[in-house]
């Protein structure tokens, strides 16, 4: 039985995947059959264990793309996505689990994809089911909101942009801005749009038939022009479309449930 | 652009025109899939995106409005019927185009779905849909996803001109037979329904074909080999249930299908037969082919891509349930629908020839519609099996596909580790996602409860129909009374209570039996 290790790594998708890179250095240096003994712990504190090494990651770039390269030539991109998503998740156990399913990965290459009974495979599904199923609903759930140009652009047009910025504001339980810009991006070519996550202070900044851009740390002020009639005919449209003898705000709520509707225009409070 | 202000009246239009809508069901935006082009906005997801669920829990994804509500027909369930004193508005091509264009670009919706109430003619009608649908792929350059109502009566000329620009068309059958179409709505007889949906249908295989596929949805990623060697055992189990079922309705004499000709007489329209009337429709579209020329002249062009579906009202008519699914049974193999929606009946215009609904709508009942539905489509049962003559209606209590099994214990237990794929797929609590993965699984490992539960299996459902390694997951019985009990239970656990609060999920003993 080889010691336990736990690599300590920056909360960043850049941060984890240096740690995979690294344990994948230190697997290698183990003597005897690999038995799972490496963990990666991710961001500060944690609980200490008693019988483990902790080592500390520092991340590096080029670590970043060779895992990244790794992955995409050895699995393809259908996994690569996958494991992408699942660490894009909140759980403490994420990193350990991509980890544990990339040994079985190049151990057995892409049938690893089936075996559900391991326990690792079926925590990156779950992993995985629960990302995508998130960010399937905020595809529907995001609302822009327009905020016109102060002074409208000589060359706008209509239907080609150039009529002021979407600005979306979204707090997801997983950290999705990464994973769903680019549904934005190909919907929307000729917009200029932000999606903006508050409490990760993240942001995806899309300018008109560029491609996006992800910004982190940075605060964003989006002002509020006047009101949009828009918001106003969708309020209403919202209203109308309801069958009141049919109501159901158990099924209401069950599919979309109270947290999704903080930021959709539809629930706002009249002011 | 027209821009839209407050002045314009636009307000009441679309307060009128989508509670005028509202009734219709069918708002999903699946079946095509189509990235965007990188200039114009607007793409199509292949399961479709809800954008909000309204407060009867129904999902908002397509801007569902009517074109116009001033309708010269006078069906007797309908809200917008000519004696009907509502108010009436009539939207401009431009203003519906206008309307989506800004709703999508702030992602309140996934499409538009346009209908229309009859005006002055049902090609008038169908030409102004197709003008407002040209504008919005055209001038307003918008690539995403749009359900177009097929009017019934409507020229075929305009039809396939539709076609080409819409993602997905659909005609209503209104009620499940034509008896009671001619009850409740006059002006709309069977042959103007089903000659648009057999054209479309005819659309669909030929543009199909043409571009070499054979379903919009572009495959998964998974690799081939892996897709293949799944797609051999499925094919080989399905063959097997093909072989069985064949077999039992050698038996039952294909009771479904002749019910469901008898309410409609779909065989006319069979595509293979030589009636009259399909000799004049075969007729009409190389006509037609010639006249529009849409499809030659944009090859790259889809003809409705995401397929038809189409509506019926359920509870407005005397028809049982067994009718109601012997008819979607012949629809979805005869006329390749993609879905077939059902609408619990509201009593709108509180008609006096038309049930007075005291408890309500009947949703239960549409809700095992629905479930039945499925299971026709993905899950290999056949109408005859889940209802007959005899038991034409939906058990209330339990859902249909338990409702199957307890009444078929002679297919039980069935072993997870070694049962076929359409095998599994009977057994409640497996759903098609995971089948699959049992499929998948077991050739790497023997499979055990709880590695069958982590992978969705329903276990407080399934645990009376399955062994895992030859064993059941507790000691229960192989008793028809028995389990439904405790199916019950699962479901409405306050409907079994006894008086004094426990369960009544154990057997009366019974003494002078």
């Amino acid at each position: 039985m080889s010691e336990e290790l736990i690599l300590r790594c920056e909360d960043s998708l850049e941060g984890i995947f240096t740690a995979i890179y690294d344990a994948f250095v230190y697997k290698n240096r183990m003597d005897g059959p690999y038995t799972d003994s490496i963990q990666i712990a991710v961001g500060e504190g944690g609980n200490l264990s008693l019988f483990a090494r902790e080592i500390s990651v520092a991340t590096d770039t080029g670590k970043v793309y060779k895992t990244m390269r790794a992955i995409q030539t050895r699995l393809g991109f259908s996994v690569y996505d996958r494991l992408l998503c699942s660490l894009c998740h909140f759980a403490d156990d994420r990193s350990t689990a991509v980890l544990g399913y990339l040994v079985r990965g190049f151990a057995k290459g892409l049938k690893v994809s089936e075996e559900f009974a391991d326990p690792y495979v079926m925590r990156i599904v779950e992993l995985s089911r629960k990302v995508y199923n998130e960010r399937e609903k905020f595809y529907g759930f995001l609302r822009f909101r327009l905020i016109p140009d102060r002074k409208p652009h000589p060359a706008a047009s209509a239907g080609d942009g150039g009529k002021g910025i979407l600005w979306a504001e979204v707090e997801p339980k997983c950290n999705l801005i990464p994973i769903m810009t680019e549904h934005f991006s190909d919907r929307f070519p000729g917009e200029h749009f932000i999606i903006y996550d508050p409490v990760r202070k993240l942001a995806a900044v899309h300018e008109a038939y560029r491609s996006c851009v992800l910004v982190s740390g940075q605060e964003p002020v989006a002002e509020r022009g006047e009101p949009d009639y828009m918001e106003t005919l969708w309020k209403r449209y919202f209203a109308a479309i309801e069958i009141t003898e049919r109501r159901n705000g158990r099924c209401q709520r069950t599919l979309m449930p109270y947290w999704y509707r903080k930021h959709m225009t539809e629930f706002e409070k009249a002011d | 652009m027209t821009e839209l202000t407050e002045s314009g009246g636009i307000m009441e239009k679309l307060t009128i025109l989508s509670d005028a809508a509202k009734y219709d069901v069918a708002c999903t935006s699946s079946g095509a899939r189509r990235s965007g082009d990188g200039r114009s906005m607007g793409s199509a997801h292949a399961c479709g995106i809800c954008h909000a669920f309204a407060g009867d829990g129904r999902c908002i994804s397509l801007l569902k409005i009517l074109m116009t509500n001033e309708c010269i027909y006078n069906c007797s369930y309908c809200v917008n019927r000519s004696s009907n004193d509502v108010p009436r508005a009539t939207f401009t091509p431009d203003e519906v185009c206008t309307l989506t264009v800004e709703f999508y670009r702030r992602n309140y919706i996934e499409g538009l779905f346009l209908s229309s109430g009859i005006i002055q003619s049902p090609d008038f009608t169908m030409g102004l849909l197709y003008e407002t649908l040209f504008l919005l792929r055209g001038k307003y350059r918008f690539n995403g996803y749009v359900h177009i109502k097929g009017i019934p009566g409507a020229s075929p000329d305009v039809v396939e001109m539709v076609g080409y620009l819409a993602d997905r068309m659909s005609v209503n059958l209104e009620l499940p037979t034509a008896e009671g179409l001619r009850t409740v709505a006059p002006n709309k007889v069977r042959r103007n329904i089903l000659s648009p949906m057999r054209q479309i249908q005819n659309g669909i295989k030929e543009s199909r074909r043409t571009h070499g596929v054979s379903s919009m949805k572009s495959r998964v990623y998974i690799d081939e080999r892996t897709y293949y060697d799944q797609m051999a055992e499925v094919r080989d189990s399905y063959e097997r249930l093909l072989d069985c079922q064949g077999r039992v309705a050698a038996i039952r004499q294909k009771k479904a299908e002749q019910s469901a000709e008898s309410a409609w007489r779909l065989s006319e329209f069979a595509p293979g037969e030589k009636s009259a009337g399909c000799m004049q429709q075969d007729l009409g579209q190389s006509r037609l082919k010639r006249q529009t020329g849409q499809g030659l002249s944009h090859p790259n062009r889809y003809f409705v891509p995401a397929g038809q579906s189409t509506q019926m009202i359920v509870g407005a008519t005397q028809e049982t349930d067994y009718q109601i699914i012997s008819v979607t049974e012949a629809l979805y193999e005869r006329f390749e629908m993609k879905r077939v929606f059902y609408s619990a009946f509201v009593n709108v215009n509180q008609d006096e020839s038309l049930p007075a609904l005291a408890q309500g709508p009947p949703l239960l009942r549409e809700h095992r519609l629905y479930q039945a539905d499925f299971l026709l489509r993905f899950y290999g049962f056949r109408a005859d099996e889940l209802l007959s003559e005899q038991r034409p209606n939906f058990n209330e209590l339990i859902d249909p596909k338990c409702d199957w099994a307890v009444r078929h214990l002679e297919c039980f237990p069935v072993e997870i580790n070694r049962a076929d794929y359409y095998t599994l797929l009977r057994v409640p609590g497996i759903g098609t996602r995971s089948a699959g993965r049992i499929v998948q699984a077991r050739k790497h490992a023997a499979l055990d409860f709880s590695d069958i539960k982590r992978m969705g299996v329903v276990l407080k459902r399934a645990l009376y129909f399955i062994t895992c390694g030859g064993r059941m997951m507790y000691a229960t019985r192989l008793e028809e009374n028995y389990i439904t009990r405790h199916l019950i239970y699962n479901e409405r656990p306050n409907q079994m209570l006894l008086p004094d609060g426990s369960a009544g999920t154990y057997e009366q003993l019974s003494l002078f039996a």
